[in-house]
């Protein structure tokens, strides 16, 4: 159910999803953290938006792997290993993210030294899955455009190539 | 300046934004123009409307950096008609900047507001299809040979 759509690789479709959405739900958990009259959203659309998250990544990670098997089979090598590795890791770090917010959910309701605690965990998760995702991102990118890149000059006119 | 950054093509980052962004204020341009207590909501939507027309315009040059890359190899049909439906995409992006900028208007004209939920609505469906079009296309162009000569 991973592997392909309309004649296309999910991976291809799903990456967009975890590329955009990760990030900007990490901002989107942080800010409803930080500010007191945000703290409301952190019930609803914080958490949701977070579990979507998950969702999409671990459907980045299982599309990946079939993604991954096509491209050594039509090469006759392993292909993007560091990049399987790295993107193993995405959906754990999205579960991080949903679960630091889960917490905050309750922290700061019940007040006291959950409060800078619910604080750290959500930035701390923040942080690391959004770095986690751009490590995978530039990895995944380097995997498919790398040698099309280096096989190529720099189109006429364009000084930076 | 659109063709790479850190020795990758821009156009695979840039992409992403187009294609999450492009369709997500489609709807929202409409939920705007249809709803009318979130009118007061519209200039937001403009700001985010213009920042989608950013992104549109920055995947259409740095997708023809590529394009002249890829042309390094041989002809390709497949990124020749992605190249078709992409140079055009900003143009849809424009449409829906230009609902939103008329949802703003409806605030203070609101004899306008027939006119332009219609056009919001015709706009909004117009720029999904075309980013679909559009992001099909260019997944065909990259990975079609590769699924066709191996097995799932």
């Amino acid at each position: 159910m991973f592997d392909t759509v309309t004649g296309l690789p999910v991976h291809a479709l799903v990456v967009h999803a975890v590329v955009a959405f990760l990030p900007l739900a990490a901002v989107l958990t942080v800010a409803a953290v930080l500010r007191p009259s945000w703290r409301g959203v952190l019930r609803w659309v914080v958490v949701v938006a977070d579990a979507v998250v998950v969702v999409v990544a671990f459907a980045a990670q299982q599309s990946g792997e079939q993604l991954q098997a096509r491209l050594s089979q039509a090469r006759g090598h392993p292909v993007a290993q560091e990049h399987a590795e790295l993107g193993g890791l995405l959906p754990l770090f999205a579960l991080l993210l949903l679960a630091a917010a889960a917490f905050a959910w309750f922290g700061v309701r019940r007040g006291g030294v959950l409060v800078p605690l619910s604080v750290a965990g959500v930035v701390l998760a923040a942080l690391a899955s959004v770095g986690v995702t751009f490590a995978v991102g530039h990895s995944g990118a380097t995997a498919t455009w790398q040698e099309e890149i280096a096989g190529t000059s720099a189109p006429v006119g364009d000084a930076d190539g | 300046m659109f063709d790479t950054i850190a020795g990758l093509p821009i156009h695979p980052l840039a992409v992403h934004a187009v294609v999450v962004l492009l369709p997500l204020m489609a709807l929202v341009t409409i939920a705007v123009a249809v709803r009318p207590a979130w009118r007061r909501h519209a200039k937001l939507v403009v700001g985010a409307n213009a920042l989608v027309l950013v992104a549109a315009f920055v995947a259409r040059q740095s997708g023809q950096a590529l394009y002249a890359r890829i042309g390094q190899f041989g002809r390709n049909d497949l990124a020749e008609k992605h190249v078709g439906y992409g140079n055009v995409l900003p143009l849809f992006a424009l449409g829906l900047l230009v609902a939103s900028g008329l949802i703003l208007l409806v605030t203070s004209r609101p004899k306008l507001a027939p006119v332009v939920v219609v056009l919001s609505v015709v706009a909004g469906l117009a720029a999904v299809g075309w980013t679909v079009l559009t992001g099909d296309s260019g997944a065909r162009a990259v990975w079609e040979t590769v699924i066709d000569s191996t097995q799932g």
